[in-house]
């Protein structure tokens, strides 16, 4: 997503500073004149400080995501956590009201299953796992900063249209409500949401919109279906996760994302793995 | 019923199994890369990708392309068998990176 987001970025005409760890694959991005390359640690402020100085806007992405957030608290913390907190502390310093966009979780809500949906960004906050807590600290340090330009995108999980392995096991129940998002919707959530001053000081739900709002059975049947696999195969949590139908009216309104319907989504797996078939 | 892709799978692994029987006598390279597309054919088994549709076209590669060179390597023809195992070894190459699906549908 960050690869396409800079690419989103320079062709609407701006520069753009990608700031990651060395070892990441860049290729493709040196070479373009309107980006330019940081490597660094998150975790280390001074190279945090280096990434952020000058800029307008910065888009908060990086973090260790389920299931590998799942290991080890110290090292999620130390990532999630420290590394927002490195942004935070770095635009203080240098540029307080330059736009923050964090990237936070729907997972901050935790077990909703049995409310009355959808689930608003007024609903309470309580973690039910390490990458939860660690999004809820986050938007913690963000809200209690010095910042005056920051957004909260409570982003759902993302579905990726690609050839890829399925969860194991699923993060819902068979019967539980899911909705999720594209991903391409979330890059234009992201860009949006650093484009639009009406963006600044809100926290936004970022879901797929009414024709993501599906039973775990249903996505999942579908998932089986476009991959031409046995859906007998899936594995269900056995406690509800944290998903849930989501209120993105307000973001929609402001940062006009959902460009992609389930359909949309539904028909792409199904050309990706025709083509796979005809190789 | 077609066959899945496990099952074409299974079938290329008995075939190359075949072909590497006692074929280190006639050349050793020969069946050191047979045991290795056996091994890493292994690996895969029962990986999710081979449930999956798009297995079988890759799948069926290999089992054709087996057949292939145990017919020639009965035949004991060498000549051509050569040319036949560097074609099992870029379809099973195939197979190896296809099956080796990358991430989670979500994130």
């Amino acid at each position: 997503m960050g690869r396409q987001l800079a690419e989103k970025f320079v062709d609407a005409g701006q520069s753009v500073r990608i700031f990651d760890l060395p070892q990441m694959d860049f290729a493709g991005l040196e070479d373009n004149d309107s980006i330019e390359i940081n490597k660094g640690d998150i975790t280390n402020a001074d190279d945090v400080t280096r990434s952020v100085d000058g800029v307008d806007a910065v888009l908060h992405l990086a973090a260790i995501l389920p299931p590998n957030s799942e290991r080890n608290r110290d090292v999620t913390f130390r990532v999630n956590v420290g590394g927002t907190e490195n942004i935070i502390r770095a635009l203080e310093k240098t540029n307080p009201d330059a736009m923050l966009v964090f990237t936070s979780s729907i997972s901050t809500y935790g077990d909703t299953s049995t409310k009355e949906p959808p689930v608003k960004v007024t609903n309470s906050q309580s973690a039910i796992d390490i990458y939860a807590d660690s999004k809820i600290e986050g938007e913690r340090i963000m809200r209690e900063s010095y910042l005056t330009n920051t957004v909260s995108l409570r982003t759902a999980a993302i579905a990726v249209p690609a050839f890829l392995e399925p969860p194991d096991p699923w993060p819902f129940m068979e019967d539980q409500r899911v909705e999720m998002v594209h991903r391409d919707d979330v890059v234009d959530a992201l860009f949006n949401a650093a484009r639009t001053p009406d963006a600044g000081g809100k926290v936004f739900n970022i879901g797929g919109g009414s024709t993501w709002q599906l039973r775990g059975r249903d996505y999942v049947r579908d998932f089986y279906e476009f991959m031409g696999a046995p859906a007998d195969e899936a594995v269900y949590r056995e406690s509800p996760g944290w998903v849930d139908w989501y209120d993105t009216e307000e973001s929609q309104r402001v940062l006009k994302y959902q460009n992609r319907s389930y359909q949309h989504y539904a028909d792409e797996m199904r050309a990706i793995i025709e083509a796979m078939m005809a190789e | 019923m077609p066959q899945s892709g496990q099952e074409l799978l299974d079938e290329s692994i008995a075939s190359c199994k075949q072909i590497a029987d006692g074929l280190g006598a006639q050349d050793e390279a020969w069946e050191a890369s047979l045991v290795e597309i056996v091994e890493k054919f292994d690996e895969i088994s029962g990986t999710f990708f081979f449930k999956t549709m798009p297995s079988v076209p890759a799948t069926r590669g290999a089992v054709r392309d087996a057949a292939v060179a145990l017919e020639l390597r009965q035949s004991e023809d060498w000549d051509n068998f050569g040319p036949a195992l560097e074609s099992l070894i870029a379809t099973a190459q195939n197979v190896i990176e296809k099956a080796g699906m990358k991430g989670t549908t979500l994130t």
